[in-house]
Formats: structure tokens, C-alpha cells, sequence
């Protein structure tokens, strides 16, 4: 039976294998590149120091989408910003659809902003919930990170799909 | 656009590659973070904990060699090192019941509100256990010193140094200082549970709301 892998060794795996969790989470909840890029920190620094009581009974997404989402529903803009960055490199606002014409491209980078936009805007646990619904995460899994129980999952993800709606009306009025 | 529309942009965005995170460098802050949390900790329960037992325990064997005793004495230096343990017995049970970063939303925020609502009642009845605690033991340890002294000191001596009016004038600045430190004090727990505690906790507790508020 071989090892398990050393912290660093499964904290690399993790954070390139589930990058976009970071990414995604981070932004919904923190529009603002240089918050963005604060609360990216916060979240590796979280998942770093829950890596030693990871047992393997939950999957390593769940795992990092609680880490996440707690660090994200509990952050604050405007602490004290880090002089030195972790992931200096990312610019999460470049953001494009990889199989399109750039009018299509263009078209779809803003429809995303604006997504993005409305997420921000909901409620911090409908947005918790949507994010977790548009990664398509299956109501038991969502009931795991969140601590609720599946049914419950569906009637607060119901709701919180029509407040996006209503919120991407606009949106897609412009688009339609 | 539907949400099968938006669940399929979601999915198909492309997501930058930043430069990994240096794990080094991560080792090193986190390191950094937790020995300065860690610092703070210390230095708290080592004033609070920690220095409360030493001092009745340094004072005991002061009082004992000098051959000071009798119950006052071990009542004060009780009550001092029973408020001692009290802060350290909250600080283990703090250890022991925390939810760690991974735990599910729902449970990571009623660890959080249970610790905040715990915290309040403790400052909030600071004077309670806290401040009457240790002005009885103040006034243990005086009068099993006075009764020490009384008992030591040539007759009249106490009467006549007591008596002075600048040993009067003397006792009413130091009972005036006290009193003044007292009031400032509790106006400073009373405006920490105003600016700290209770935004959080309403924080919290809406966030609580949110997520278990159902409109079926």
C-alpha cells in the first residue's frame, strides 16, 4: 500500500485539479479583482490548514467547497490587504468561451459578467446555493456542504433560481 | 435564456491559469499567521490563566513563609486562582467545540453563533464572577493582613498612622482611582459587546436565517 501523499504534494493536486472552485467562488463573492484576489488567499491559507484533518470521508470537492464557501460567507472586505500574494498571476476578469467566434465570445464574456453580477447580488447563501447548482453539484451533494437536508436544498434552491432570473430578466431581455 | 442557458455558460467559461500558489511561500504565511495568533494566545491566557494562579500561589508562599495564614488568606487566593481557571477552562472548551473551516455551512455557523453568544454572556456578566471575585479577594487578603498585622504590629501604631490626613487624603485618591479604573472598564466591555460582538452576531444570525428560511 503506498503513502499518502505529503500536504503539499495533495494541496498542489488539489488547487490545480479544482481551481475553478477557488476562481469561481472567489469572485461571486468578491467582484472586485484586488477583493478577488484577498479572498483567493484566504481561501488557500483556509484549505491549507484544514488539509491535515482531511480523512478522505467526504470527496475532496465537497471538502473544498465548504472550506471555501465558509471562508467566503465569513470574509470581509477591507481587511488588511497582503503585501505579498499568493497567485499574483490570476486575472479572473479575462474570461472567455473557448468554442466561439470573438462576436460570440464578446457576447457571451458579457453575458457571464453580468451572471456574475446578478450572483453578487443575490443573498450570500442563494448565491452559496446557485453556485453550487451551476457547477452541477446533485441536491445530495449540496445538502453535504451546506449542512442542510436535501429538501430543504430544493425549495431554497428554487427560490434563489427565481430571484437570479429575475435579476438576469434584463439581461436577457437585451439578449432576446 | 432559462437556467440550463446559464448552467451551460457557467460551464463552459475558461478560467484563467494563474501561477500556481508557492506552497513554500503558503507554509511560510500561514506559519507566520498562526505563530502570531498563536503569540496572542499565549500571552492572553499567561496574563489571565496562567498569571492569576502563579500570583496566588507566589502570594501563598510569601504569606505562609511570612507566617501569614488563616482562612481570609486562602479564600482570597482561592477566588483569584478560581478566576484563573475559569479563563482557562473556557479556552480548552473554546479548542475542544470549534468547527474547523471544513465543516458543513450550517454547522461551522451555529459554532460561531453558539461561541459568540457564550462570549457575550461571559462579558456581559464579567462583573458577576470577574470583578466581584476579585475585590472580595481583595478584601480578603487586606483583612487577613490587617488581622496579621493587628496582631504583630506595637498597639496603637495602625490608629495613629491611619488617622493622618494625608494618609486619609491617600485613601480617598487611591479608592477614587479605583473606582474611576473600574467604570472605564466596564464602559470599555460594554462598548466592546456594542462595536464587536453584537454586529457579528446579528451578522451571524441572519446569515442563519437565510439559509434555513424556507417560504413553503
Amino acid at each position: 500500500m503506498s503513502p499518502p501523499p505529503d500536504q503539499a504534494t495533495l494541496f498542489r493536486a488539489w488547487q490545480e485539479e479544482h481551481r475553478g472552485i477557488f476562481l469561481k467562488v472567489a469572485r461571486s463573492f468578491a467582484p472586485v479583482p484586488a477583493d478577488t484576489a484577498d479572498l483567493q488567499q484566504e481561501m488557500l491559507l483556509q484549505l491549507w490548514t484544514s488539509l491535515p484533518t482531511y480523512a478522505g470521508q467526504a470527496k475532496p470537492s465537497t471538502w473544498i467547497y465548504r472550506v471555501c464557501l465558509n471562508t467566503a460567507l465569513t470574509w470581509r472586505r477591507g481587511t488588511v490587504r497582503r503585501e505579498k500574494r499568493i497567485e499574483p498571476g490570476a486575472d479572473i476578469s479575462v474570461l472567455a468561451a473557448s468554442a466561439a467566434t470573438p462576436a460570440e465570445q464578446a457576447g457571451e464574456r458579457e453575458t457571464l459578467e453580468k451572471l456574475y453580477a446578478a450572483i453578487h447580488a443575490l443573498p450570500m447563501f442563494d448565491r452559496a446555493l446557485v453556485l453550487l447548482a451551476l457547477d452541477g453539484l446533485a441536491y445530495r451533494e449540496i445538502a453535504e456542504i451546506t449542512g442542510l437536508t436535501e429538501n430543504h436544498v430544493g425549495v431554497s434552491l428554487t427560490r434563489a433560481r427565481q430571484r437570479l432570473a429575475e435579476l438576469m430578466k434584463g439581461v436577457t431581455d437585451e439578449l432576446e | 435564456m432559462n437556467w440550463n442557458d446559464y448552467e451551460a455558460l457557467w460551464k463552459r467559461q475558461e478560467l484563467p491559469r494563474g501561477a500556481a500558489a508557492d506552497v513554500i511561500e503558503l507554509k511560510r504565511t500561514f506559519e507566520a499567521k498562526h505563530r502570531k495568533m498563536e503569540r496572542t494566545i499565549l500571552l492572553r491566557n499567561l496574563i489571565e490563566g496562567v498569571g492569576g494562579i502563579m500570583t496566588s500561589l507566589g502570594f501563598g508562599l510569601l504569606t505562609w513563609r511570612m507566617g501569614i495564614t488563616g482562612w481570609s488568606i486562602i479564600l482570597g487566593l482561592g477566588l483569584i486562582a478560581g478566576v484563573s481557571c475559569v479563563f482557562l477552562y473556557d479556552w480548552l472548551r473554546f479548542r475542544r467545540v470549534r468547527s474547523g473551516p471544513e465543516a458543513t455551512l450550517l454547522a461551522r455557523l451555529e459554532s460561531g453563533i453558539a461561541e459568540l453568544r457564550h462570549q457575550r454572556g461571559l462579558i456581559t456578566h464579567i462583573g458577576k464572577w470577574y470583578l466581584t471575585s476579585y475585590l472580595a479577594a481583595m478584601l480578603l487578603l487586606g483583612y487577613g493582613l490587617l488581622q496579621h498585622t493587628a496582631r504583630t504590629a506595637p498597639p496603637g501604631m495602625w490608629k495613629s498612622v491611619l488617622t493622618t490626613p494625608i494618609t486619609l487624603a491617600w485613601i480617598v485618591v487611591l479608592l477614587g482611582v479605583m473606582a474611576g479604573a473600574i467604570v472605564w472598564w466596564w464602559l470599555d466591555v460594554q462598548k466592546s459587546i456594542r462595536l464587536r460582538i453584537d454586529p457579528r452576531l446579528a451578522e451571524l444570525e441572519k446569515l442563519r436565517r437565510d439559509l434555513l428560511s424556507r417560504d413553503d
